[in-house]
């Protein structure tokens, strides 16, 4: 069975993973410009090295709260689907999918370790567990006594024209 | 099967001769005969290439069709057609049909050109019948041949006249007009029955078609049934037998059909005099030219081979030293596959041909000239060879260089081109069909040849476009981090010795970098102008109007991506103007205008962006009708369509959908509107703007951005927020001073206005755009703010609904400025507006703070923001943050902006100071007061427009200085005008008993100067907006503009201004009246 190999990461207190395979680079806080009208989890925009990336709340967007900004905070700068095209046909995943264009980085805790897991080892996720919403989690990691939630990365990033303020109040 | 390159190369030249034909042909027409040869010869040129180079691709449709057209072209050249209007459509149509084809060249067989084909071919039989006669199905076969040089049927032998074949027999006739397509085959019995017999290829041609006519290379015709005989190699006499031959087969399938080599079947309108000439030569020798002084021997097999196959000649010089540094066998091998090398001459070995030669260049020992042959034009010889310009010349002006190391005798003199040298190669430039005449002909009467071309090849590559974007993006990256580096080292430069320096150099170089690369992008928008001479003749023609384009600043250069999507918004204008603009000759002529209409097309350049013009003389936008139009269409409704400005009437021409010709012609109305046009301007980041007076014309302007991806833009700044405005978008930036915020800030309908030189200017706040309200202090009217919109909308409603009621205070009933008098104390803060520009709109964008301009690299926008209308997209700024660009547009739309009410308020206030000069009735807003409470009070009206604010004040408040009365008001004393004081009245508002008033503070007509005075009115009857029409009253007064009837009072209207003016005349001496408090 194959191995896969995952970036943990902290929400809150809670361990997440994305594959890392779908990361392009893992940096500390940006500076952030607000853009106001915006859904609630994208929390502006921010430069890195000349290309401006969109600043993701995955917290918020599982209904987790807001990430809080600081020193605790690191950016989870993920691979645009065109970079991942190359890597997704290379070892025939067809699940690995980030946006479409955009340059997207999660916000998150502290990162923790990189895992191997042997895709055995991936269960399907309790309904509505810890809170989350099933539909944002593509499996659960057991892992000594806890559970690595694995991100459905390609559902998390799904935009829906209902999360958009401006276009509900217009 | 053929170089892709190669083939690329060929589209885009071929595009190149197309695109110069058009104007060519357009100049052609205006000046008919009289056009200049160059211009006809620079036509024919261009045709020409197209058709020898799809010959050699072998796109047969395209060279059929394009022959067919160089014929027209050729008579036109010769005199013998002149270019009539009629003759320009058709030759049009074929060029656009050949673009057609050239575009799509891979499906270029399947493009059907009977239509334009048949046109150019009756052009060419009714004028006469010559060399193209024989063409592919319609024309007649005639036996009349042309003088001119191109004769295809020109034959030596002088027995049988200039043809060899006699087309115009029953046989011949008979056989085209079944639609046979008729041949000229060659056979060499020599070499064609290796492998078949003279009988079986007989055989196998009656199969497929009617053998006609034979002939030897002399021209004399040989009889059918002896020609087993004359084919068979080993009792021929003749090198070659030509026959005629009818078949319904297409070209490409009659080689293989009859199992012989391609090259020995064409079309007999296309066969070639040369093939003929070659054996012709030997039988004629006194007529070729003397060969002794040509390094070169034209006349071998090869060389006629690929002259005929439409090929160039060229003369290489190949020196050892070329391939110091690269092999040999790389130029050969290049050069192999795009040419034949033909002939080597050194000048100690002499000629070399075939494998001598082929073993000289591999073991090059010395300057070799060499005979080559290609389909290659002269400039890309030097690229394909990688030889240098120099070392290549045309065959024709090919001489031996003196001092040529041991020159061979008889090759002494170094001058080569003598005439006789020329003639047979001259048409190598030319070829197939018009190729090698024979020698005797004049020289004169070829065709111009290209080697003027020689000295000017092009110094420029050709580039993807794709890495030009990406090299931008770079150069777009690299300022910003140029700009980063230069703030982080500002502080150390004074440390580190030469920093400073260094660091300017980068700023220079990276400047100057990034300009050069927007430059590779740059285009003249003549590519796109150039078109409109053609779009305008050919509407022109088909509405039966007489139009003139005339087309200015075809040099002025926009980003190739702005002026590749200009062409559509610009051609559907262009339509527009000759459509629905330009009328009928006939109509103009009625007008007093000049018969031909005149449309103007200029661009030009004004601050950082480029403004195109579109005008016409035609009838302009009628906008009433084009009112009725959109209400008729359910566009708008009459109560929207009555609160319309005029302008805005105009602009409805811009809703979708929206086709104002009552006739759906060809050209336009086809209910594709100018909604497209706006739309894809806007997109590019440009805006349109209409200008229309009835039975004058129209004028169109575009504004448009020089280049999409790096804009200047002013940086503005609200609370601790930084954002970027397009500068196109900017028109100006006011500051109004604290003091003057109260005078120059009025509320109309829910949107606040700033009076800007007579305009009313709608403003926006960017705070209130941008959701900021909870933390923002309000520089107008402090934290208070949200609360005095409401109300000020509250008030505003009052206005909307005729039923006057009072706030409690009874103060307001108007909307009014923010200096009412319990808030005069308010710490106003000056206000910046930037005036920014929406179409033909403006409002004014209030911000904290204006910073400066920057130039800024678009982002574009993540998906997640796509619904934030108000950002057009991100950039980084040079302090590295990213700054969010607003969308001029969107910022609009969020704001909910309504123009219509400002306009028409515009329009109302304009109406109101006309109402009194302008017979007839008149609709205007009033207000309807008494001077007493009594119900047969006389009545009287002011024009809502002309006021400023009405409000109650209690009587006992009024100051008595002399016999003035005086009220305080916003801490000035404010002079009280009683009407029945100036005017002959029987009741006196001072006769009345109660406590309160109104008084009327009129609207100061310069904005500048307000409070003057006040009228008192002693109740409000109504507010109303009626239909007047206004008499001469009895009362003659300054101020008293005439009476008339409302709700069946006789009401006499004042124009409150000029009656305090006019009563008050210490007033306009400015002496201020002294406060003296006096007990009520």
């Amino acid at each position: 069975m194959s191995t896969r190999e995952y970036t943990t990461f902290y929400l809150n207190d809670q361990l997440f993973a994305v594959d890392i395979l779908c990361v392009r680079e893992i940096n500390r806080a940006l500076d952030i410009t607000p853009v106001h009208h915006a859904p609630s989890y994208i929390r502006g925009l921010a430069n890195l090295r000349g290309q401006v990336i969109t600043m993701f709340d995955l917290s918020e967007k599982m209904g987790r709260g807001l990430q809080p900004l600081g020193e605790g905070t690191f950016n989870l700068v993920l691979k645009t689907n065109e970079e991942l095209a190359p890597i997704r046909d290379r070892e025939n995943r067809p699940e690995l999918y980030t946006a479409s264009k955009d340059s997207i980085s999660f916000m998150v805790g502290e990162i923790g370790d990189v895992i191997a897991v042997d895709a055995a080892d991936i269960h399907e996720s309790p309904a509505n567990h810890s809170d989350i919403d099933g539909e944002f989690l593509s499996g659960v990691i057991r892992s000594n006594d806890s559970l690595i939630n694995l991100i459905n990365v390609q559902k998390v990033l799904e935009f829906h024209t209902e999360d958009d303020p401006s276009l509900v109040t217009a | 099967m053929m170089d892709e390159s190669l083939l690329q190369e060929f589209v885009e030249e071929s595009r190149e001769h197309l695109e110069s034909i058009e104007p060519d042909l357009l100049e052609l027409e205006r000046s008919g005969e009289n056009t200049s040869d160059e211009t006809i010869n620079s036509v024919f040129r261009a045709i020409h290439s197209i058709k020898g180079a799809s010959g050699f691709f072998g796109f047969e449709n395209l060279k059929h069709f394009s022959h067919v057209m160089e014929s027209v072209f050729m008579m036109i050249r010769d005199k013998t057609l002149s270019p009539s209007p009629s003759i320009v459509d058709v030759l049009l149509k074929g060029i656009d049909r050949l673009s057609e084809m050239v575009n799509d060249i891979n499906n270029s067989e399947s493009v059907n050109v009977a239509d334009e084909q048949a046109k150019l071919e009756a052009i060419l039989n009714s004028s006469f019948d010559a060399d193209d006669n024989a063409d592919d199905s319609t024309s007649e076969p005639s036996a009349e041949v042309a003088p001119a040089e191109e004769s295809e049927f020109q034959k030596p032998a002088e027995t049988t006249g200039d043809c060899p074949f006699d087309l115009n027999t029953p046989a011949v006739e008979h056989s085209v007009t079944t639609g046979q397509i008729l041949y000229a085959i060659t056979v060499y019995p020599k070499k064609d029955f290796s492998d078949t017999t003279p009988i079986a290829m007989l055989e196998n041609l009656a199969t497929v078609g009617e053998l006609h006519q034979a002939c030897t290379p002399h021209g004399e015709n040989l009889v059918i049934d002896e020609l087993p005989a004359h084919l068979d190699g080993e009792t021929s006499s003749y090198e070659t037998v030509h026959l005629l031959y009818g078949s319904v087969l297409e070209i490409s399938l009659v080689p293989a059909a009859l199992n012989l080599p391609e090259d020995q079947v064409v079309e007999a309108k296309d066969f070639k005099v040369s093939s003929l000439n070659e054996n012709a030569a030997e039988a004629e020798n006194t007529e070729v030219p003397d060969n002794t002084n040509n390094p070169f021997n034209f006349d071998a097999d090869n060389v006629i081979h690929a002259k005929t196959g439409g090929q160039f000649l060229y003369v290489l010089a190949v020196k050892p030293e070329d391939f110091a540094d690269k092999p040999v066998e790389g130029f050969i091998g290049t050069l192999s596959t795009v040419g034949t090398f033909l002939e080597g001459y050194t000048a100690s070995k002499q000629s070399l041909t075939g494998q001598a030669l082929s073993d000289e260049l591999n073991n090059l020992a010395e300057t070799t000239y060499i005979l080559y042959a290609s389909v290659l034009e002269e400039m890309l010889i030097p690229a394909t060879s990688g030889l240098a310009e120099s070392a290549i010349w045309p065959a024709t002006t090919f001489t031996l260089p003196e001092g040529t190391p041991e020159p061979s005798p008889q090759q002494a003199p170094p001058q080569v081109t003598t005439p006789e040298l020329i003639k047979p190669n001259k048409p190598v430039e030319v070829s197939t069909e018009h190729a090698a005449p024979p020698a005797k002909e004049p020289p004169s009467k070829t065709p111009a040849t290209k080697s003027s071309s020689s000295g000017t090849s092009q110094e420029s590559i050709r580039v993807r476009v794709d890495l030009l974007n990406r090299l931008m993006n770079l150069a777009g990256e690299m300022v910003l981090l140029r700009n980063q580096l230069t703030q982080k080292l500002a502080n150390e430069s004074s440390q580190v010795d030469g920093l400073g320096t260094v660091l300017q150099n980068i700023n220079h170089t990276t400047t100057e970098l990034q300009e050069h690369i927007m430059q590779t992008r740059m285009q003249p928008i003549g590519n796109v102008f150039n078109k409109f001479h053609r779009v305008v003749r050919d509407i022109a023609r088909s509405l039966e109007k007489e139009i003139d384009i005339e087309i200015s600043g075809n040099e002025v250069e926009l980003d190739k991506s702005i002026v590749e999507n200009l062409s559509d918004p610009l051609t559907h204008l262009i339509r527009n103007s000759c459509d629905h603009g330009v009328e009928p000759p006939d109509e103009r002529v009625k007008a007093n205008k000049p018969q031909q209409g005149k449309i103007n097309l200029r661009a030009f350049q004004e601050g950082g962006q480029i403004i195109i013009a579109i005008q016409d003389d035609g009838r302009g936008i009628d906008a009433e009708k084009l009112t009725e139009k959109a209400i008729e269409k359910g566009v708008i409704t009459q109560a929207e369509a009555d609160r319309m400005s005029l302008k805005e009437k105009v602009n409805l021409i811009f809703h979708p959908g929206f086709s104002t010709a009552a006739k759906i012609s060809d050209v336009s109305g086809r209910g594709v509107g100018m909604d497209v046009v706006k739309t894809n301007i806007e997109k590019l980041g440009g805006t349109i703007e209409v200008d229309t007076e009835v039975g004058m014309g129209t004028i169109i302007h575009l504004h448009l951005p020089l280049t999409l991806a790096i804009i200047p833009s002013l940086v503005v700044g609200v609370q601790e927020h930084q954002l970027a405005i397009p500068q196109i978008n900017v028109v100006e930036l006011i500051n109004v001073r604290k003091d003057d915020v109260p005078k120059k800030i009025e509320t109309v309908g829910s949107a606040s206005v700033f009076r800007l030189r007579g305009k009313l200017l709608p403003l926006v706040k960017l705070s209130d755009v941008l959701g900021l309200t909870k933390t923002y202090t309000d520089p107008v009217t402090g934290e208070e703010r949200d609360d005095r919109r409401l109300s000020l909308s509250e008030r505003r409603q009052l206005m909307e609904h005729p039923e006057v009621e009072f706030a409690e205070d009874g103060r307001m009933m108007l909307p009014r400025d923010n200096d009412s008098g319990d808030r005069r104390a308010e710490p106003y803060q000056d206000l910046n507006i930037a005036v920014l520009k929406l179409g033909g709109k403006q409002y004014g964008l209030v911000v904290d703070h204006v910073r400066n301009l920057e130039e800024i690299v678009v982002k574009p926008l993540s998906q997640y923001l796509q619904g934030c209308k108000c950002y057009a997209g991100s950039t980084i700024m040079g302090d590295g943050s990213v700054t969010m660009i607003l969308d001029v547009g969107g910022v609009a739309e969020q704001a909910r902006l309504d123009f219509s009410k400002v306009e028409k308020e515009e329009d109302n206030r304009e109406k109101a100071d006309k109402a009194f000069t302008r017979n007839g009735s008149v609709e205007m807003d009033i207000i309807l007061f008494a001077l007493s409470n009594d119900d047969d009070a006389d009545q009287f009206a002011v024009p809502l427009q002309q006021v400023l604010r009405l409000e109650k004040f209690a009587l006992e408040n009024i100051q008595l200085v002399g016999n003035k009365e005086y009220l305080t008001y916003q801490g000035h004393s404010l002079p009280l005008i009683r009407i029945d004081e100036h005017l002959p009245l029987d009741k006196h508002s001072k006769d009345t008993d109660e406590k309160e008033a109104y008084l009327i503070l009129p609207r100061p007509k310069d904005g500048e100067r307000e409070g003057q005075a006040a009228i008192i009115a002693n109740r409000i009857v109504d507010v109303d907006t009626i239909a007047v029409t206004l008499e001469s009253s009895h009362m003659k007064h300054p101020g008293v503009r005439g009476s008339a009837v409302v709700n069946d009072v006789i009401t006499t209207f004042i124009e409150p201004e000029g009656f305090i003016n006019a009563n008050t005349p210490s007033l306009s001496q400015g002496s201020q009246p002294i406060h003296i408090a006096f007990p009520g």
